[in-house]
């Protein structure tokens, strides 16, 4: 008779299931609520505003396009360079994808100015139409950063005047918040990719 | 055989002793104020950021004290791209700070420099043009 290799087993199981977990559907971040049978999932509220182009670009824009969104500001000596590393990281990993656009809503409502940001993006590469980069009024900086699920305020106490964390917001082309990773951190972000596979695979 | 591995031991530890950098406090305070724009390995962030790891490093050496003490809002030319965006200046860090950070960088990106004590760095604040 055949001895029966447990560990081996449990091994196969384990391996199985923890695939299986991998499978699983995006969640839909935020409240959400049954309305008439038919889920109501959490939605970031309509916004527009202008890019490093002068063009507007407004949640109608991005309908149908899956986009990251991060908080930063041009001057910030601290996490900013690193957030921006790992969003240039994703656009490279994803550059086949049209369907994927960059946000990226500067806090500094003082000094970045469609021409500073226009600066900015050239010194990184960011093209036209995917990456957008945005000023921020300063009366509105809180209330979008909550619609967005992050932390963004004025803070003269902190390094550049302003604070605000470094998440990376995944959001779906229905304007619903699927996942979010720390930009200051590669593995988080890795994981943050792996997200993105699974809304395009929604999406496709 | 317990005195081989003894001995193995003892030139392992002294192996990496040898091997550790000798400017520690200039490599924390290059984690804590360079690091985020010009990044741990030196390689600066595209356009944006210069590097400190090209020989371009040399022609600023000189600079070095007081563009850490005044920060920077001239455009500078490193490895043919222009950088326009401004260093903000660290007034915190005092002379030996700065000498240990000069080091810290020379050491891992710049060996065929000299390195600065903290009284060349005195002279030099003395001497910034602004």
């Amino acid at each position: 008779m055949r001895e029966i290799d447990l560990p081996a087993i449990l091994l196969l199981l384990l391996l199985f299931l923890g695939c299986g977990s991998d499978n699983n559907p995006l969640p839909y971040l935020g409240e959400s609520e049954e309305v008439d049978g038919k889920m109501q999932y959490y939605t970031v509220p309509p916004w527009e505003f202008i890019d490093q182009d002068s063009n507007t670009v407004s949640s109608q824009t991005m309908s149908g396009n899956a986009y990251i969104a991060d908080f930063f500001f041009t001057s910030c000596p601290t996490i900013c360079p690193k957030v921006k590393t790992q969003m240039l990281r994703l656009r490279d990993k994803f550059q086949d994808r049209e369907d994927l656009k960059f946000l990226s809503m500067s806090v500094d409502y003082r000094k970045d100015s469609v021409p500073v940001l226009k600066r900015y993006s050239e010194k990184l590469d960011i093209q036209s139409g995917t990456w957008h980069l945005v000023q921020l009024k300063k009366e509105e900086i809180n209330a979008v950063a909550n619609q967005f699920f992050n932390v963004a305020f004025e803070d003269d106490s902190a390094p550049g005047g302003f604070d605000h964390s470094g998440r990376l917001i995944l959001i779906d082309g229905q304007g619903h918040i699927r996942s979010y990773g720390d930009g200051t951190d590669p593995e988080s972000v890795d994981k943050l990719a792996g997200d993105i596979r699974k809304l395009f695979h929604e999406m496709d | 055989m317990k005195w081989i591995n003894f001995i193995f031991l003892i030139l392992l530890l002294t192996a990496c002793g040898c091997q550790q950098n000798p400017y520690q406090q200039g490599e924390r305070l290059y984690s804590l104020h360079c690091a985020n724009c010009h990044m741990a390995d030196g390689k600066g962030l595209m356009s944006l950021y210069p590097p400190l790891n090209t020989p371009e490093f040399q022609d600023y050496a000189d600079q070095f004290s007081c563009i850490i003490r005044q920060g920077l809002s001239d455009t500078i030319t490193v490895v043919q791209k222009e950088f326009i965006f401004p260093m903000p200046a660290i007034p915190e860090l005092n002379n030996v700070e700065i000498s240990n950070i000069y080091n810290y960088i020379r050491h891992t990106w710049q060996p065929h420099l000299a390195p600065k004590t903290a009284i060349q760095v005195q002279s030099e604040l003395d001497n910034c043009t602004k």
